[in-house]
């Protein structure tokens, strides 16, 4: 009964209406609608409003009857508080809005709500006079408010700076223009660049390199092209899009402020002096992580970065002043407001070039801290892997195709001093589980008895074939431990091949071999841990 | 009353009335809702009591036919009627009809915007019903009152006494009928009377008309006309029907549809002797001098290419257009330094469009800490030379930046950015020199014009002079002279005048321009439903109204003059564009047609079209003469309102540049003109489809029309233009996205140091 109590009620208000579809109509509709004021509601409001007072009760007719009035009204309300948002060219309601309206239609305004304040201030009735009320403050400890820091955002006077937002049909590469999102490349091509990478991989490992690659490649360029289409409104603007920016503008002098300039020779001198103190240093790799305003010293920057480290292979620049300059690469990369991008080229050969260098530091540091020269390499090749991180899904670069091939190389190469096999290793590593897979599971065995007596060279290794043990555990659960291990090299090298050929996760079948190969590398991993 | 009570008398009035069918149908609700009560009670005692359901259902019918009997018995009819005065027995008087009318007038006047259009359509044939229904019921000399009251509502916008409207027609031919016994003769009131006009509304408009309705003010009489002769009817709750079905309406109930043949001619072409078309001679002169040499003929060939020239200058949008002789409205002389100043950009013009594409190069201003809130920037003007950029905040402040000759050198280089420095420089020089004072540390610093009382909507640059108008929430418009800091012949701040009461009282103004070629009258658009033409001359008060019966009926948001300076366009909430005759102060075009309300209109330098963006995004170019849509444009802004609108000028046809809330400044062709022998038409370039790629969400609606396309960091975009030199020019406030606000968290410090 009381379901249909409504529709007697409407009709008890006024009969009237008409014929009994248009009453359906109504009803329905009313049902259906969701953001009503329901009587309901105006009661529950009403008794806010009264307090626990039982005795003034809003009766059920009278909510009814309010109920649709109170809708209009704040409909009104609503409409007229939107005109004033869109004048003033926001897209969000404020209380403000509503104020305006309320004092258009005549009304007092709400007052306590304005400009940023999250609740309503508290009045509070004075003691002893009936209708005066003052806002009630919290108490605050004076000491603690005293030793507060100060806000940090003071109000400023509204400022105007111009930009070109648009020259000849193309936005300049200025601070102040959107700086545009590399890494948002579509899922698909992301996966696409993946494999492409994973298949890279493996066919360096293999001998048929070099066709493969070629087509990985003329693949990631079509991908790349149609990138650039994608994000490109009007096919006609394709070939200056995908030229760059930078060759439609005529070739213009840099110009850098001067308090740029200034700033610029004090980072370069500090992080180029082995010096200069850790405080200094911190400061300024926390000012090159997060300033928004230095995109214009970012060239000479990157140009710092990769002649000390280019310094630092030759034998003339001090570890420290690598490991600084590593240090600011990293800052860099971090910072939100600067586009890395255009300096991959000259940033990426020169991190890989420091992590499989033969000797790092000065003539005499190369020969008594080695372990520091280490720790500089496993430096690098963090800032490589974090490169790859943020640019390598963008087949424009194949950057971690790259690497990877780089690495592979350097790592199997016997001529190579055990450093930079180290170091190529450590590289790899830091690629991720995949990598390894593709390109170190297939010579694990190669290297683990290439160099039985560099310390560094077998801690690398183990932590590479931990690393790859635990990828593959992970990607075939079921593998039993105590498989027994192939016999003859051959079969072992041919197994070998096989796993890093079987692609994880898969429900390929994984044979004795296999499964032997796992086992010994699990061995390997046991044997390392014990040298 | 008790429920079965009023299910009786129900009843009984729909035997009363003769609605069999409507009573049936009650009947077996009654039964079917007993039946269910039975049930339930069934289910809940089925332990207890078998064999409950019968007499349940028993009752139900006993207690109705019951109840039936005892109506009867106790008077019937005049029982009914004394509870409820529906029965036609009971009947209001004529002057109480009249005046329930009127006041159903003013409630659809006065409702929510979204639903005006559709109660709007129970108007008209409820008008005509009211009249018929006093003259059946014998009130002749009343219902000719009537009709003779509300006429002038309701007749055609544009109906003259020689081509009477479609609507002035019938009410003619109504006024005839002053018998009852002419309602059945009279082929008017016999439609009427014997098909149910059709008014499709939304829910929710239904309901607040009921509710209206059925106010104890309004005559019962108004509701039963509604229930009987109006199909008031329910299209689906969706907003698209009910838009739909409202713009359907409008068109058709309004009398503006698509008679556009009955509209006034408007002479659209510029003024003789306009800069454009003295631009064209000068250019064409000089290339006929280049050619003929010394020879004989130089005067005729000389003539021929500056008749070549007002073409080739002037865009597709005015080319057809025949110049105006003597402006329809007198004009002031014109300041010559001025209009040299405004020539030389001119002569310096970047061709924008045409075959090559030429896109249009962007200044942008960007304001910084532009503030939250109520007191934020609102909008912004950039003056027409490109040497000063004003903004109008929500504080009443109206901040002027002049451009430092300086510092506005940038490392990029094109024609339009350099003719820009040039105009800079000059401008300065001009201005006494000024600029390098005005400059701290890099940054043009900002002369504030304090003064305005609640918040400024609205901020425009003349052309002449430097003169910058403003206006907002307390519906003055304010002219300042700006001046230049360090110069003490132009003073800073200085404000000339504030033009009030002209908007009706407390009632914000929204928009407000200067007349396009001098200082010496503005437009302004308001709350209250009227635009407002001033004379900057007249101190009391505004020169024309444009509004009333056949203006907007909703808020005008935005006004634009006609490049002749003859006429105004205003966009509103209702969704049209209307265009004014300022020497009639007559509506002269209706365009409607936008899918939201409409938030900023341009009018194109050359004259012929209209160019208006709506809140939901959408672009719509109107041709002017014919009165039609040219073509719309969806999904310009992908979120949020269009707020800003501007064409370029120039002979490949105007560019459309829309700046919106989703921080873009896009630019699209225009339609452009196709000659087929002696025909001209316009063509609509199909648009081309983009690339398929797969698993991407980018679809580009407006792909074929688009010519450029930038975004902003985080800065939507309040204001677009072009200035003389066609550069085009954007501003907006910087708005980062608020983290958890510091500032928020620091107000309450700052305040509760003061009770310390």
């Amino acid at each position: 009964m009381a379901d249909q109590a409504p529709s007697a009620a409407n009709a008890g208000a006024g009969a009237p209406a008409a014929t009994p579809t248009n009453m359906q109509a109504t009803q329905q509709d009313a049902a259906t609608a969701a953001a009503r004021v329901t009587p309901a509601s105006v009661s529950v409001l009403a008794e806010s409003v009264l307090g626990g007072d039982v005795t003034r009760k809003l009766s059920a007719e009278a909510a009814s009857v309010l109920a649709p009035d109170v809708e209009y009204r704040l409909r009104a309300l609503v409409q007229d508080a939107s005109k004033f948002m869109r004048h003033a060219k926001r897209t969000k309601l404020t209380c403000s809005d509503v104020n305006n309206a309320l004092l258009a239609r005549g009304c007092e305004p709400v007052y306590g709500f304005e400009d940023g304040a999250r609740d309503a201030s508290r009045f509070v009735e004075a003691a002893g006079h009936p209708h005066v009320f003052y806002v009630q403050d919290a108490v605050l400890d004076l000491a603690s408010f005293v030793s507060r820091p100060l806000p940090r955002a003071i109000p400023r006077e509204p400022a105007l700076a111009t930009h070109y937002l648009a020259v000849n049909g193309v936005q300049p590469k200025v601070p102040q223009n959107a700086v545009p999102s590399a890494p948002t490349a579509t899922a698909a091509t992301a996966a696409a660049a993946s494999t492409a990478v994973s298949a890279a991989a493996a066919a360096a490992a293999a001998a048929a390199a070099a066709t493969t690659t070629t087509t990985a490649a003329a693949a990631a360029t079509t991908a790349a092209v149609t990138t650039a289409v994608a994000s490109q409104q009007q096919p006609q603007q394709v070939l200056p899009a995908v030229q760059g920016p930078s060759e439609s503008l005529p070739a213009l002098a840099h110009h850098v402020p001067k308090e740029l300039q200034v700033y610029l020779d004090k980072v370069t001198a500090s992080l180029g002096d082995a010096q200069s103190s850790a405080e200094t240093n911190s400061i300024i790799l926390q000012g090159l992580r997060t300033d928004s305003a230095i995109d214009a010293i970012v060239p000479y920057l990157v140009r710092f970065v990769c002649d000390r480290v280019k310094a630092g292979i030759s034998g003339t620049c001090p570890l420290a002043t690598v490991q600084a300059v590593l240090d600011a690469a990293e800052n860099l990369l971090g910072n939100t407001h600067v586009d890395l991008e255009p300096y991959l080229h000259q940033l990426s050969p020169a991190v890989l070039s420091c992590v499989c260098a033969k000797n790092l530091g000065t003539k005499r540091e190369a020969k008594d801290s080695r372990e520091r020269g280490d720790d500089v390499r496993k430096k690098a090749a963090k800032l490589a892997a974090s490169l790859c991180e943020r640019f390598g899904d963008n087949p424009r670069y194949a950057l971690r195709m790259r690497m990877a091939q780089t690495y592979a190389a350097a790592m199997a190469d016997a001529k190579k001093a055990a450093s930079a096999r180290c170091g190529a290793l450590w590289g790899l590593h830091c690629l991720g589980k995949r990598v390894l897979h593709a390109t170190f599971l297939p010579r694990a065995r190669a290297l683990s008895e290439s160099l039985p007596d560099n310390e560094a060279f077998s801690a690398a290794l183990q932590q590479c074939a931990g690393l790859t043990a635990r990828f593959i555990e992970s990607a075939w659960p079921g593998v039993p431990p105590h498989a027994k291990a192939p016999d003859s090299r051959d079969a072992w090298d041919a197994a070998l091949t096989k796993a890093s050929r079987t692609e994880p996760g898969t429900d390929a079948p994984v044979d004795g071999a296999t499964l032997g190969i796992l086992n010994t590398l699990f061995d390997l991993t046991a044997f390392t841990q014990h040298r | 009353m008790r429920e079965t009570d009023f299910q009786a008398l129900v009843v009984r009035y729909f035997q009363a009335c003769g609605f069999t069918q409507a009573e049936d149908a009650l009947r077996s609700e009654i039964l079917a809702r007993s039946q269910n009560l039975a049930a339930g009670a069934a289910a809940a005692g089925a332990s207890a009591a078998v064999g409950a359901p019968a007499p349940a259902l028993d009752d139900a019918v006993m207690a109705l036919s019951a109840n039936l009997e005892r109506w009867d018995a106790g008077g019937g009819a005049a029982a009914i009627a004394d509870h409820v005065s529906l029965v036609d027995a009971r009947r209001s008087s004529p002057e109480a009809l009249v005046q329930g009318y009127g006041r159903l007038y003013d409630f659809v006047d006065a409702t929510l915007d979204r639903y005006r259009p559709a109660l709007a359509g129970v108007l008209y044939p409820l008008y005509v019903h009211v009249f018929l229904e006093l003259v059946l019921r014998e009130h002749a000399t009343e219902a000719l009152e009537f009709l003779r009251e509300f006429e002038t509502r309701f007749s055609d916008a544009n109906s003259t006494a020689s081509r009477p409207g479609a609507r002035s027609k019938e009410l003619k031919e109504l006024q005839m009928v002053s018998l009852p016994e002419h309602l059945r003769e009279n082929p008017t009131s016999l439609r009427y009377l014997e098909e149910r006009t059709p008014v499709p509304v939304d829910a929710y408009a239904l309901d607040i008309l009921l509710h209206f309705l059925q106010s104890p003010d309004v005559p019962r009489d108004i509701l039963l006309l509604v229930n009987r002769r109006l199909d008031v009817h329910v299209v689906g709750s969706d907003d698209a029907d009910g838009e739909a079905a409202a713009k359907r309406q409008r068109v058709t109930d309004d009398g503006h549809g698509d008679d556009v043949a009955d509209a006034p001619q408007l002479s659209l072409g510029l003024n003789a002797s306009n800069l454009e078309d003295r631009l064209a001679e000068e250019l064409a002169g000089r290339e006929a001098e280049e050619q003929a040499g010394g020879d004989a003929d130089g005067g005729a060939a000389r003539r021929k290419a500056k008749e070549a020239g007002k073409l080739a200058v002037l865009g597709v949008d005015g080319a057809h257009l025949s110049r105006v002789r003597e402006p329809r409205v007198p004009l002031p002389t014109h300041d010559a330094v001025w209009e040299a100043r405004r020539l030389a950009h001119m002569r310096r013009r970047i061709s924008l469009g045409g075959p090559e594409d030429k896109t249009p190069d962007c200044v942008f201003f960007t304001v910084t800490h532009a503030g939250a809130g109520g007191g934020a920037m609102t909008s912004a003007s950039v003056h027409p030379d490109g040497s000063a950029m004003a903004a109008a905040f929500g504080d009443g402040l109206v901040r002027v930046w002049h451009m430092n000759p300086r510092e506005t050198t940038g490392n990029l280089h094109s024609p339009a950015v350099d003719a820009w420095k040039d105009g800079v420089r000059d401008a300065a020089a001009a201005n006494g020199g000024g600029g390098s004072s005005s400059t701290v540390g890099g940054a043009p610093r900002g002369v504030v014009l304090a003064g305005a009382n609640g918040a400024s909507y609205s901020v425009d640059w003349c052309s002449e002079h430097g003169l910058l108008l403003s206006a907002g929430r307390d519906g003055c418009a304010r002219v300042w002279a700006p001046g230049v800091v360090g110069d003490d012949e132009h003073p800073v701040g200085a404000c000339l005048h504030v033009y009030s009461w002209g908007h009706r009282q407390g009632q914000p103004i929204w928009d407000a321009r200067w007349h396009p070629s001098s200082c010496s009258s503005f437009c302004t658009a308001g709350a209250d439903r009227i635009a407002a033409l001033w004379s900057a001359e007249r101190a009391s008060g505004p020169v024309r109204i444009f509004g009333g019966r056949v203006g907007h009926v909703s808020d005008v948001n935005a006004v634009a003059w006609h490049p002749n300076g003859s006429y105004v366009a205003t966009a509103s909430d209702d969704r049209c564009v209307k265009l004014w005759d300022i020497r009639s102060g007559g509506c002269v075009r209706t365009l409607g047609g936008a899918a939201d309300a409409v938030t900023c209109v341009a009018v194109t330098p050359g004259g012929g079209w209209i160019v208006a963006g709506d809140a939901a995004g959408d672009l719509a170019v109107f041709d002017l003469a014919a009165g039609k849509l040219l073509k719309r444009v969806t999904g310009v802004s992908r979120s949020g309102p269009i707020w800003s609108v501007c064409t370029s000028a120039g002979e490949h046809g105007p560019l459309l540049t829309t700046g919106s809330a989703d921080g873009h400044v896009r630019t699209f062709h225009g339609p452009r003109l196709v000659s087929e022998g002696s025909n001209v038409r316009l063509h609509a370039p199909a648009p081309i489809s983009t690339p398929a790629f797969p698993g991407s969400q980018i679809a580009f609606p407006a792909s074929g029309w688009v010519v450029g396309d930038y975004l902003t960091k985080c800065t939507p975009v309040h204001h677009v233009s072009y200035t003389w030199s066609n550069l085009l020019v954007g501003a907006g406030p910087l708005s980062l996205p608020t983290t958890a606000a510091p500032a928020s968290t620091a107000t309450p410090m700052v305040l509760t140091t003061t009770t310390i």
